[in-house]
């Protein structure tokens, strides 16, 4: 059987650091740090869970949840991201696809996939030498309905199952899960952020109850954490696959010039 | 709210083909003609800001897309090797 060996959750974006230099370091510093603790488990692969940001799935072809199944990618290169080859674990893919599938949980399969910063920021800090095989595990919370985090938990718990029952003792999986925390973007109230609910969501993870965090429903994300606010679902999604699991939170700065509560999280598993 | 006939259909052609981007700029009329973009927003997409263009309905991801490539980002570019040769 293979084992979940890390579980990490952060951000997914930088931002400009003009005017801001001191916060968005700490926020750097966090990330590399996260970047340590999850290389240090020693993962032979690494699950990005995180949403896409309309660069690889379209809006009339909805895929709420959504894997690579490939054995390499290139990325997309937004932001002015890298776009150097990353590697993919394509039997990993396939079989956790169709384990999802054969339980009533509809995974889809994009053809073509060239991961955008949702899964490059995070992995290009985590892993900046390109070592690590990945499988990018898509929630995608562009969509409107978005996925909810009781599909998003259930995910969770299915890939632990698959990792658990299907993968081999050698196998070492880290979970990475990226987005949020609450922003709001493109719509009026972008640059606002809502610091309390931020804590109170990391608190509710770092002591174990991420379980509870599946009973929210998106109307509440929404209020309270804004439309990218919804991409706390990828969190949720990692949490079910780590149940009762305590963490830590490494660095958390609310950044209104970046429109985003800025945070990272690694957990004991 | 529906966004207007064929504005998500551009500004997804325009992620899936970057090199028509520049036309936003140079001959925004070439891309509104091919997506039969309504004659009364396309002001709005030339010139609107963030919150124009979130009333029209389109797509949040969109409006940041279109803002950039039109020279109007809601939030300044910055290298993002200011970080990532620091890894």
């Amino acid at each position: 059987m293979g084992k979940i060996v890390g579980a990490f959750a952060m951000s997914h974006v930088l931002g400009a650091p003009g005017g801001l230099e001191e916060q968005a370091e700490r926020v750097f510093v966090g990330m590399k740090e996260l970047g340590r603790q999850l290389r240090a488990t020693h993962p032979t692969l690494v699950i990005v869970i995180t949403s896409d940001h309309l660069n690889n799935f379209r809006l009339d072809q909805p895929m709420p949840f959504a894997i690579g199944t490939a054995d390499a990618y290139t990325p997309y290169g937004d932001m002015g991201l890298p776009t150097d080859q990353i590697r993919g674990n394509a039997a990993f893919s396939t079989g956790f696809a169709m384990f999802a599938n054969d339980r009533g949980f509809k995974l889809a399969k994009p053809p073509r996939l060239r991961p955008d910063h949702g899964v490059m920021i995070p992995l290009g800090i985590v892993d900046p030498k390109r070592e690590l095989p990945i499988v990018p595990l898509y929630v995608n919370t562009v969509y409107t309905p978005a996925p909810t985090p009781q599909e998003s938990w259930r995910l969770g718990e299915l890939l632990r199952a698959y990792v658990s029952e299907y993968c081999t003792a050698e196998e070492r999986v880290a979970l990475l899960a990226g987005g949020g925390l609450s922003h709001w973007l493109g719509v009026p109230e972008e640059g606002r952020v809502n610091e309390s609910w931020d804590r109170w969501f990391m608190d509710t993870l770092a002591t174990g109850q991420g379980a509870s965090l599946a009973a929210l429903s998106n109307e509440q994300i929404l209020a309270d954490a804004g439309n990218g606010g919804l991409e706390v679902n990828s969190w949720i999604t990692l949490a079910g696959a780590i149940p009762g699991a305590t963490g830590e939170c490494l660095f958390y700065e609310a950044i209104p010039a970046w429109a985003s509560g800025m945070a990272g999280m690694a957990f004991r598993v | 709210m529906t966004a207007p006939r064929g504005v998500h259909q551009l500004i997804e052609h325009l992620i899936e083909t970057p090199a028509d981007r520049g036309l936003i700029r140079t001959s925004p009329e070439v891309l509104f003609d091919r997506f039969d973009v309504p004659a009364e927003v396309r002001e709005t997409l030339r010139t609107g800001g963030r919150d124009d263009l979130h009333r029209l309905g389109i797509h949040p991801n969109l409006v940041i897309k279109w803002l950039i490539w039109s020279g109007r980002p809601t939030m300044p570019f910055f290298p993002i090797d200011y970080y990532f040769a620091r890894r």
